[in-house]
């Protein structure tokens, strides 16, 4: 990763950090998986591999998409057919793999986007931006920010963790995270 | 412990480690599903030194 563009509070959803979110439009859906703890990653584009390590003597295999969505913590709501899929209210039951299952088969792999929109949010709690991806089968995906209940976590050395990103696109060239109050990190990737 | 929180110490290590925080979440993803739980709670969630302790083996594997 090279550079990093801040934009604070942006004016509106056409803010310029939203312009990687048109990079998604016209990659296909491949696959879902999950991250640590609880983040529903949605893969498009061209599946890559990295090399299998191995570590503590178990290999370790690192597969995904050229274009990734991470959503950390937030809700989100996955629509597709009949079926709607949400981590709203999720207490781990059912088990969160079997989410991101469900989540995958709604999407549809194959499927391919045809548009991707934030939009704003802006609730007593909450200030940010959501978003919003429909896919050529007429499933859709909607990422909703939501409140931060500790916001002034520190680790245990007394160091103030950062802010999370309710949600994270990675593309080829940028990694786009979107915080809460709106604020919108553009990064770019070393190809 | 809040998923917020959780992700974040996520991220925190990472950092501290010069690691990317995606790719370590989907390390510490693939170490609970193959049975290397941590001991925050029952459902194998890790605490803040586990964290730690993974972030510092997942870089010395590279």
């Amino acid at each position: 990763m090279s550079t990093a563009v801040e934009h604070p509070p942006a004016r509106g959803a056409g803010n310029t950090g939203f312009s990687a979110l048109l990079d998604l439009v016209g990659e296909p859906f491949l696959f879902a998986s999950t991250s640590y703890p609880d983040v529903l990653v949605l893969h498009f584009g061209e599946r890559r591999a990295d090399p299998p390590r191995v570590i503590k003597g178990r290999e370790y295999r690192h597969e995904y998409g050229t274009y990734s969505l991470f959503v950390s913590a937030s809700e989100w709501v996955v629509k597709g057919g009949d079926v709607a899929v949400t981590n709203r209210g999720h207490d781990d039951t059912p088990p969160f793999k079997e989410l991101r299952a469900a989540a995958e088969a709604a999407v549809g792999p194959g499927s391919r986007v045809l548009a991707a929109e934030p939009f704003p949010v802006d609730r007593p709690s909450v200030i940010g931006y959501g978003l919003r991806v429909e896919l050529s089968n007429g499933a859709a995906v909607t990422v909703v920010p939501t409140p931060d209940d500790d916001p002034h976590a520190t680790a245990p050395d007394g160091i103030p963790f950062a802010p999370l990103a309710d949600w994270n696109l990675r593309t080829p060239r940028i990694e786009l995270a979107v915080y809460p109050g709106r604020v919108i990190r553009v990064t770019e990737r070393g190809v | 412990m809040s998923k917020k929180r959780d992700a974040k110490q996520i991220e925190d290590a990472a950092r501290r480690y010069g690691i990317d925080p995606q790719d370590f979440g989907k390390y510490i993803e693939d170490c609970k599903a193959s049975g290397d739980r941590g001991t925050q709670n029952s459902r194998g969630d890790f605490t803040w030194a586990e964290l730690c302790e993974k972030a510092d083996e997942f870089k010395g594997s590279k």
